[in-house]
């Protein structure tokens, strides 16, 4: 059986500030615009489906 | 004798240390209500783990094998999704659909920590899973540590557990630093849409199949959550759908809490970057909420009826305890405003929200790592 506990190889840090921490921050703003306007955009399109469903189909009284 | 004492001989201070935060998670469940579902079989994982010498470790110990078969292959959170979603009613959402838009503002956190983190010096898999911290959702957390950065699994789960209870201490001082009395005193009156039961069942159908074209890697974690939802709404299989509410959500986090608990291991854990994950869990937290405020008093400039900024500030994941906290602090404000029906609809929106940002993190990391 592989041992997980001994698998587990911890990434290494860089130094706070450092050249390689800002080109990982860079990375981060990358994902940051990408996944902020993604998880806005999906919401958002589902709002608008669900108001055309409410439309669609409207409550029997 | 000397094999019966070989534990004590053998034991170093980290691990007296952690079988002592085991037993402080365990008296934070059971002394101040702290997630105590999750807490106490961490906190006795993480005494079981590391107790000198403990076989339940290791290559042939039970939790190497729960772990391999639970965490590693997202089993275990993805099986509690399935629960969540038959707990969670959509309804005050879909009565209300635009508390959507605050269920994604308020994710804000998950990205603030993930540039916070890059700079204090985490490398971008270990950024990314302490940012998860802040969708305030303990499976969506473990979901993506275990895929990122399965060394931080265990101060990840403590810290996104732990500061989901503390919400309600967490939420009230970054609202009132952004917000003025007027404007907490806002008046949101209810004016719910009627909701078809069509709707009700197309909703988790629509939600799976949006989320998994746009993040396809992960939508097992939307897609498990919504199948919950669609035995809650049904309506023909209610034996399922209370099983995965009881049965099948006890049993695996029982399972999970005792595996995450036994990575706590003290020569992985008693680490100062441990202390920064705890911190950086609290930034995810206080930008959710900043980002939900924020997003409502931006709306406000272009709506007529005015949105109290605290139903933004609920649309992080941390259900219902968030609602509940802007009920509060609504009703501390003027003891007659009722703004909970519109934060629970934020509340259940940061749900969806939080789930989606994990999915689409997992997508776009997958393809930069």
């Amino acid at each position: 059986m592989y041992n997980l506990f001994l698998a587990v190889n911890a990434s290494k840090m860089n130094a706070p500030f450092s050249a390689e921490s800002f080109d990982t921050f860079m990375k981060g703003l990358k994902i940051t615009g990408l996944g902020m306007t993604t998880v806005i955009g999906v919401l958002f399109l589902i709002y608008l489906i669900i108001k055309l469903l409410i439309k669609i189909f409207p409550e029997n009284k | 004798m000397e094999v019966l004492l070989a534990g004590i001989l053998q034991s170093s201070f980290k691990d007296w240390i952690m079988v002592a935060i085991g037993i402080l998670l365990i008296y934070l469940a059971v002394k101040k209500d702290f997630e105590p579902s999750l807490l106490i079989p961490m906190g006795f994982g993480c005494i079981i783990a590391n107790i000198p010498l403990s076989g339940a470790i290791g290559p042939e110990g039970v939790f190497n094998y729960l772990n391999a078969s639970l965490i590693v292959t997202d089993i275990a959170p993805l099986l509690i999704f399935i629960g969540v979603g038959a707990m969670i009613d959509f309804g005050p959402l879909l009565q209300n659909p635009l508390m959507l838009l605050f269920g994604a503002a308020a994710q804000f956190g998950i990205f603030a920590t993930l540039l916070v983190a890059a700079l204090l010096g985490y490398p971008l898999n270990q950024a990314a899973s302490i940012g998860i911290i802040g969708a305030a959702d303990g499976p969506t957390s473990i979901f993506v540590a275990s895929r990122f950065a399965r060394e931080l699994l265990g101060p990840i789960s403590v810290a996104a557990y732990s500061y989901m209870s503390l919400v309600p201490m967490i939420q009230p001082p970054v609202i009132k630093a952004l917000t003025t009395k007027k404007e907490r005193m806002i008046r949101m009156p209810y004016r719910p849409e009627s909701v078809s039961r069509q709707v009700k069942l197309i909703f988790p159908i629509l939600v799976t199949i949006i989320a998994g074209i746009i993040a396809p890697q992960s939508v097992a974690l939307i897609g498990f959550l919504m199948f919950g939802n669609f035995l809650r709404e049904a309506g023909v299989v209610d034996r399922l759908s209370k099983s995965a509410q009881n049965e099948l959500v006890n049993i695996v986090t029982i399972l999970l809490g005792l595996t995450i608990g036994s990575t706590m291991l003290g020569s992985q854990f008693l680490k100062l970057s441990t202390l920064g994950i705890i911190a950086l869990g609290l930034v995810a937290f206080i930008f959710d909420t900043a980002g939900g405020v924020v997003f409502a008093k931006i709306l406000n400039l272009f709506v007529k009826n005015k949105i109290n900024p605290m139903v933004g500030a609920a649309g992080i994941s941390a259900f219902p305890m968030s609602a509940r906290v802007m009920q509060k602090l609504a009703q501390k404000e003027d003891p007659s405003n009722f703004i909970l029906m519109q934060a629970i609809g934020s509340n259940v929106a940061g749900q969806v929200g939080s789930v989606l940002a994990g999915g689409i993190i997992v997508a776009l990391l997958s393809g930069m790592l």
